[in-house]
């Protein structure tokens, strides 16, 4: 039996200016559109971001910030009408776009796989777990010699989520409890062994017990199966303990993005929406008082503010602001912001 | 699963026991009293009270002079035997073989029509869901919306007027010639069909549309689902997520509802069968309302009614093999229970788009 | 107070914005409101002439008689405008009986819960079960009333079994909600939780089961009145329907408009609430919200 796919990465959160090859997942200049004419919504606008062998990518924002399109959008399954308007998501230099339908449900799972948000909700309502992992393994036999050892590589896959195995195969979606059904959709995701694994919200829905148990989790499949993992939250203290990499979205766009200590850094060069989100989040040890809400709502995705989205709750916010939509600049390291102010402030020289 | 059974078994049971002393007392307490009616036009044909006693007992399978408790123990009891008095037009008949004749007639005209219209309305349901957005899909849609909406006696009596009336294509009534000896023959046979053509498009016209905007809403909310996206990022064939995700999951409401339209169709056809003259237990009901013979009308009431808790019985005991979980512990829930969820679905004459 | 005006505001502005993306709706509910105006004025406006003159029977459509004349000689469009308020008076009056035992019922017995729910929803299972139009019948011929209170009452006899179950199940979820279950230790009268909670919640579903009961009411009393089971006095479409096929008009081509004109106003009404309650359903319905 053959556990794992190839050699393990070349270590976890490794810098990402370090990988010369090129990175397994891109996307670029894509912008996602809901609907047509006058009322349509871009739901993701302009966003590129490339995740490297081995990386552990975050994607970060506030609901309705566009991150789950997006992640669907690494698949290329946007719920309709969604469409792809312009820019493209490339899997190891590949277009999806230019992927015949055979092509991509080759790459869909076996290479580049998806574990939703809610997956409560992932099961198909009557048909057992064992019935979803046959028709998946039924859809790529390319991957295992027989239908026998992909059932025993997913045994071995519920073992290491800390599931049992024989309690799991016969069971209905309705039989397994909210944590227990993240598990099972996460051995589901893997069973092909992909090279990368898009998780939206990987612990939004379960209890903080569950969620500790899933970053172990996450960080175990990580180190034993190599693969890599982009994952989708609201959350940043996942955030700081899981991932290598991130990206955060405001409003449909991207507005800065770098490694995990970049963004987390007190004094480095941020976007202020970023320093908005870390002073929001509430720790243990602080006072309550510390913790600053953002003023002001996420703004309507189809009534956007003129300039820069964030300005009307931004607190350094200028005329140019209001005027003019920043660019996202980025320094030698590789770190990009999209802020007028912040850029200026830092000198950063423009592209 | 014994359990699941044998519940609903017994709650059938009690509904057919219900709706028979409905019968009982909606004859014996409704305004202008039927039975004291009959006695009193007994007694001006100068029969006397003993005579009229005995007869009043025939038709209405009770005594006039017990006391109502004693009437209606005895009724229950003469029902229960199968004896549903006599018609009063037609004194030599019994009301069980007059039910027993028409039942046939409504049973073919119903199921064929049930049939018809759920495989057309499945499978415009589905294309609508599949092809949702674009503008054929809305045009189909809007048409559909109309048929289902008209009623479907109106429907009856367009069909009558230009196929049977003014351009005499199909005949206007009965279920065979007269000119077919009855039989297992092709005349016989064929006569049945072309008699059977009018009354059954009434029906398929107007439920069809029930259907399709039922499968359409149901597939739409289950294409959107989430483990319908789940299933293809694992890259499923297109086929397997047709038939065994979206397909099978839409259907489930749809079976619920199929119990649901027997119910309504059997109520029909009073409408449809009076129009085409069809000799089915709607047409005799309305022979039955206009002679004013109520022990015919309570039959065929009782009947429609037993007809009813029969199917809801076989789509209940069906079900189970569709959605597994109705038979796991936790999740029996009745079809009267899924059907009220779904009532909005089934309207009178008209559907949700 | 302020927070149900508030409320009912929004409901009207989602109301109109979701109309205006839904041609269908918007025409359905203006025809639907048309109906309505002639229900209220059809008597003023227009008259039915007492003296009629055999030898004006079907006449083509003129200008005097835009669509022509009946069997006696009469005007089929005022016979047509006279003849709505006594549909729609039923229609809705049923309508009304049958949304509010439901909703009684359902909350009574969601509320009760234990013996109580368990009878009531017994009863509720029955008359769910009984196939409704056959009872009407029935029923209609048995009490061969004319007067529209009885003729309603009889009309709703089922149809409030499916509401009541649904208004019960939410009274049911509410009631083992928590903040339910806080207010009570607060010792807050439940009657604020119905007006807060619960009728918001139910609100929408009884708006669109009172439309639909409309129309399935209207279905039956047309019915009725076309099988001749009810006593036949005055002027409505089902009447007109009735008579019309009682004079042959099936068999006669120039009767057409006779027979036609009230079945295309039926058709047309019911057309029109079924796409008015699609806009409803839009607007109650999330999913169906975001598109």
């Amino acid at each position: 039996m053959s556990i794992g796919r190839g050699e393990p990465a070349s270590g976890a959160g490794t810098s990402p200016a370090a990988g010369l090859a090129r990175p397994i997942l891109e996307v670029d200049n894509l912008t996602v559109t809901f609907g047509d004419g006058p009322g349509s919504v871009r739901a993701v606008d302009e966003v590129s971001l490339a995740v490297e062998t081995g990386d552990i990518y975050a994607i970060v924002g506030e609901s309705g910030c566009g991150k789950s399109t997006l992640a669907y959008a690494l698949l290329d399954i946007i719920p309709p009408p969604g469409r792809v308007t312009s820019g493209e998501v490339r899997f190891k230099g590949r277009s999806l776009s230019q992927m015949s339908r055979g092509e991509l449900n080759r790459v869909r799972a076996a290479e580049v796989a998806m574990v939703f948000q809610a997956a409560m909700n992932a099961f198909h309502p009557v048909i057992t777990i064992g019935a979803h992992v046959d028709h998946t393994l039924q859809a790529h036999p390319e991957v295992f010699a027989s239908r026998s050892e992909g059932r025993e590589y997913f045994r071995y896959l519920l073992n290491l989520v800390r599931l049992r195995p024989e309690r799991t195969w016969d069971a209905y979606e309705s039989q397994l409890s909210g944590g227990m059904k993240q598990r099972v959709a996460i051995a589901l995701a893997l069973v092909l062994k992909p090279s990368v694994v898009v998780l939206d919200e990987p612990t939004t829905a379960l209890d903080v017990l569950n969620q500790r148990l899933m970053i172990d989790i996450l960080a175990d499949l990580h180190r034993s199966l190599g693969v890599s993992i982009v994952f989708v939250t609201h959350d940043l203290a996942l955030v700081a303990e899981l991932a290598g990499r991130v990206a955060v979205m405001y409003a449909g766009r991207l507005v800065e993005s770098g490694t995990v200590d970049e963004i987390f850094a007190s004094g480095g060069r941020r976007h202020p929406y970023v320093t908005a989100l870390t002073a929001a989040i509430p720790t243990v040890v602080g006072a309550v008082s510390d913790v600053r809400p953002i003023p002001g709502e996420v703004p309507n995705l189809a009534q956007l503010p003129p300039g820069c989205r964030f300005s009307p709750r931004c607190a350094l916010a200028e005329p140019i602001c209001q005027e003019q939509e920043p660019a996202l600049l980025q320094d030698d390291r590789g770190h990009l912001v999209a802020c007028h102010v912040a850029n200026r402030l830092l000198g950063v020289p423009s592209k | 699963m014994s359990r699941y059974i044998a519940r609903r078994v017994v709650a059938s049971l009690a509904i057919i026991y219900i709706v028979i002393s409905l019968s009982f007392f909606i004859v014996r307490l409704m305004p202008g009293n039927a039975v004291s009616a009959l006695e009193s036009q007994l007694s001006v044909q100068g029969m006397t009270t003993q005579q009229i006693d005995a007869q009043v007992n025939a038709i209405y399978a009770v005594t006039p002079k017990a006391p109502l408790w004693r009437q209606y123990f005895t009724y229950i009891g003469h029902v229960l035997e199968g004896k549903l008095g006599r018609s009063i037009i037609n004194q030599s008949e019994t009301v069980l073989h007059i039910i027993a004749n028409a039942l046939p007639w409504t049973i073919f005209i119903v199921g064929t029509s049930l049939i018809i219209s759920f495989v057309i309305g499945i499978a415009i349901g589905s294309a609508l869901a599949a092809l949702q957005h674009t503008r054929a899909a809305k045009a189909v849609s809007f048409v559909v919306s109309v048929l289902s909406s008209i009623p479907n006696y109106l429907v009856a009596i367009v069909l009558l007027y230009l196929l049977a009336d003014i351009h005499p294509i199909f005949p206007t009534g009965a279920a065979y010639s007269v000119n077919v000896t009855v039989g297992f023959n092709i005349a016989f046979i064929g006569s049945v069909i072309v008699h059977g053509v009018l009354p059954i498009a009434a029906y398929v016209i107007t439920s069809f549309g029930v259907w399709a905007l039922g499968m359409k809403g149901s597939a739409v909310s289950v294409l959107g689902s989430e483990y319908v996206r789940a299933a293809e990022s694992r890259g499923l064939s297109r086929r397997r997520l047709t038939q065994t995700y979206v397909g099978r999951n839409s259907m489930l409401p749809q079976v619920t509802t199929l119990a649901l339209s027997v119910g309504f169709m059997f109520g029909g056809s009073i409408f449809i069968e009076t129009y085409f003259s069809y000799p089915g237990i709607g047409y005799q009901l309305d022979q039955a309302i206009n002679s004013r013979d109520y022990s015919v009308m309570m039959g065929c009431f009782i009947l429609i009614t037993v007809a009813v808790v029969v199917s809801n019985f076989l789509v209940d005991l069906l079900y189970p093999l569709v959605d597994p979980r109705i038979a796991s512990p936790g999740g029996a829930r009745s079809v009267a229970d899924r059907r009220a969820e779904g009532t909005k679905a089934m309207p009178v004459g008209g559907s949700t788009a | 107070m302020r927070d149900l005006v508030s409320r009912l505001g929004a409901f009207w502005k989602d109301l109109w914005r979701l109309s205006k993306n839904d041609k269908g709706a918007m025409v359905g509910g203006a025809v639907v409101a048309l109906y309505c105006v002639v229900a209220v004025i059809g008597p003023y406006v227009a008259h039915l002439s007492r003296v009629t003159n055999p030898a004006d029977a079907y006449l083509p459509p003129s200008l005097a008689h835009p669509l022509g004349t009946g069997p006696l000689g009469q005007d089929i469009l005022s016979e047509l405008v006279v003849g709505t308020r006594p549909i729609m008076e039923v229609g809705i009056l049923a309508a009304l009986m049958t949304v509010s035992v439901g909703v009684v019922i359902g909350l009574v017995s969601g509320y009760l819960g234990g013996f109580a729910d368990s009878v009531l929803m017994r009863v509720t299972d029955v008359f769910l079960t009984i196939p409704g139009l056959a009872l009407v019948i029935v029923i209609a011929s048995l009490v061969r009333t004319s007067s529209p209170v009885v003729l309603a009452a009889i009309l709703s006899v089922t149809a409030w079994a499916g509401l009541a179950r649904a208004v019960r199940s939410q009274a049911l979820s509410l009631r083992e909600s928590d903040f339910v279950e806080a207010a009570r230790q607060q010792g807050l009268p439940l009657r604020n939780m119905v007006g807060r909670q619960l009728l918001p919640n139910v609100g929408p579903y009884v708006a669109i089961h009172f439309l639909l009961d409309v129309t399935g009411a209207i279905y039956a009393e047309v019915g009725l009145f076309v099988l001749g089971v009810v006593p036949i006095s005055g002027t409505n479409w089902g009447i007109m329907i009735y008579l019309a096929m009682g004079q042959g008009a099936l068999f006669t081509t120039k009767s057409m408009l006779y027979l036609f004109s009230p079945m295309v106003a039926i058709v047309i009404l019911q057309v029109a609430f079924v796409f008015f309650t699609r806009v409803l359903d839009a607007l109650f319905n999330p999913r169906l919200r975001v598109q």
